[in-house]
């Protein structure tokens, strides 16, 4: 099953959502580190998992950019812990004047997770602070806000409207069974990306992010071959098929010089009333099937006629 | 209770082990005498008609600290189960603002653990069930899913048990770890084997 994330400010960034199927917030990490290694301050405004758990894994030259605001140990006030950050000061004024205690400059506003603040104030108003986030912080500019989602806490409608106001999803899943290997497995993930100039993206990946980058490619370090140059894409794209009708509307047959006996032997079409599309595809034979052999002399193959414009695939 | 009472009622009579009886507890804020003066009911909220387990945590809290002085290894929170806290009127919300306070206090600050029992199905429709038991498995590092047999009741296998160990959330995502195990249930003792490893049938 697909989690989502969702992006909500003004401000571009992916941010993973996830289900109890498969965790997001080790994606969203990544994230982190990422601003971190581009030089912005990074404040996270945690109220699912302790300071030190968030913390972990993370290089010192990330953790030294960390502003944590503490949101998980008191959020509603029960016992009086002075310093944290109260589920009531989630406002644009307060997570500004919060802001203002880090240094200027580029800020990346980290929310883990904006379902727990959803499960406990209004969409509209959650929705409405997010907007209003970059205009409040005046001290500094966000850059992005990344928020983690689990979309298995909330009714399709509230992630759908979450969607239609983010930057950027990313959806978190599960890769199928025998997919990766050992307990490095990947995961699947989806993102759709709305850029500024109204254009759409849409991705599906299979990833097993430790940075930033978009995981590991499975086309590298083969022993084959499963890419094509740019030679031989364009003799490709330009070979014509066998089945390619002529002027005539006949789909004459080709006429291989050669074949090997691993080649299938195919029966001709009676007719096609269509003719096949130019999409390029790799070259096959196309034989007669013998009705009779009277003899061990093989039957001879008929030549195609002089109308026929389709060249043998041997030809190029 | 019943099952292990002898060694639990040990372990009460020397301070191990805090019980609270919720059935007993309701019955004495609906039909019992007035509270004295500084006594608190964990289960206040039922006569209030409110939803807040502010007293209930601090009853948690205050029954940990007091057993925090004596030499015992890491507390464990036991809650069996959340779902009646539903059905008492709870919303969910407040029973997850409980857990995650309980969490803090036994997990975080006193670094033991908490168990928790709810119940669900694939096919329920239970909507606030179902929050509270997505919003655990989201929490949760052990998942321990107690199911019966697909195939229906059967003698000497009484159900099936998913573990489930979530991987970290560092920086390395790792896939959650299943394990499946089969059990039979005995007088004062469960047996566990592989699936199709009954002894009745080997």
């Amino acid at each position: 099953m697909w989690g989502e994330t969702i992006s909500i400010s003004p401000a571009p960034g992916p941010f993973p959502a996830d289900t109890a199927e498969c965790e997001g917030r080790s994606l969203l990490k990544t994230f982190v580190a990422a601003s971190a290694h581009r030089g912005e301050s990074v404040h996270v405004f945690g109220f699912e998992i302790p300071e030190e758990e968030f913390r972990a894994g993370f290089d010192p030259d990330v953790t030294v950019r960390l502003l944590y605001q503490d949101g998980f140990t008191d959020p509603l006030r029960w016992t009086g812990e002075a310093g944290g950050f109260g589920a009531e000061e989630f406002t644009a004024l307060g997570v500004a004047g919060r802001l203002a205690r880090g240094p200027a400059g580029p800020t990346t506003v980290v929310l883990d997770s904006l379902s727990w603040l959803l499960l406990r104030q209004p969409l509209p108003a959650v929705c409405q602070t997010l907007g209003q986030i970059p205009r409040a912080a005046t001290s500094l500019r966000v850059t992005r806000i990344l928020a983690l989602l689990h979309e298995d806490l909330h009714p399709p409608g509230l992630v759908e409207t979450l969607r239609s106001l983010a930057r950027a999803v990313v959806g978190v899943g599960p890769a199928p069974e025998g997919m990766g290997s050992g307990g490095d497995a990947p995961h699947l993930a989806s993102m759709l990306q709305r850029k500024g100039t109204g254009k759409v993206l849409k991705k599906v990946g299979e990833g097993k992010w430790r940075c930033p980058d978009w995981g590991v490619d499975p086309a590298a370090n083969l022993t084959f071959n499963l890419r094509l140059s740019d030679t031989e894409r364009r003799a490709r794209d330009g070979m014509s098929l066998p089945f390619h009708f002529t002027v005539s509307g006949h789909a004459p047959f080709s006429q291989p010089a050669h074949f090997s006996q691993a080649t299938p032997l195919l029966g001709p079409p009676a007719q096609c009333p269509q003719p096949l599309p130019s999409r390029p595809c790799p070259p096959f034979f196309f034989l007669p099937v013998p009705t009779a052999v009277s003899g061990p002399t093989p039957l001879p193959l008929a030549p195609p006629t002089s109308s026929s414009s389709i060249q043998s695939p041997l030809s190029l | 209770m019943r099952l292990y009472q002898n060694s639990l009622t040990a372990a009460k009579e020397r301070g191990q082990l805090v019980f609270l009886e919720g059935l007993k507890s309701c019955f004495d804020v609906l039909f019992g005498e007035e509270q004295h003066v500084g006594q608190t009911n964990p289960l206040q909220f039922v006569s209030e008609n409110g939803s807040n387990l502010k007293t209930m945590y601090e009853f948690v809290r205050t029954s940990l600290i007091a057993s925090g002085s004596d030499s015992w290894k890491c507390p464990v929170l036991l809650v069996d189960d959340l779902s009646i806290l539903l059905s008492l009127g709870v919303r969910p919300v407040d029973v997850l603002d409980f857990i995650h306070y309980c969490r803090v206090a036994v997990c975080s600050q006193l670094k033991g653990n908490i168990v928790v029992l709810v119940h669900s199905s694939d096919d329920s429709e239970d909507e606030e069930n179902e929050l509270v038991v997505n919003s655990l498995c989201h929490q949760s590092n052990l998942i321990l899913w107690a199911e019966g047999l697909a195939t229906g009741f059967c003698k000497d296998v009484h159900g099936q048990l998913k573990i489930i160990q979530k991987g970290s959330s560092e920086l390395k995502a790792e896939r959650n770890l299943l394990q499946i195990y089969q059990y039979k249930i005995q007088d004062k003792n469960v047996t566990f084997f592989a699936r199709g490893m009954s002894a009745a049938v080997l």
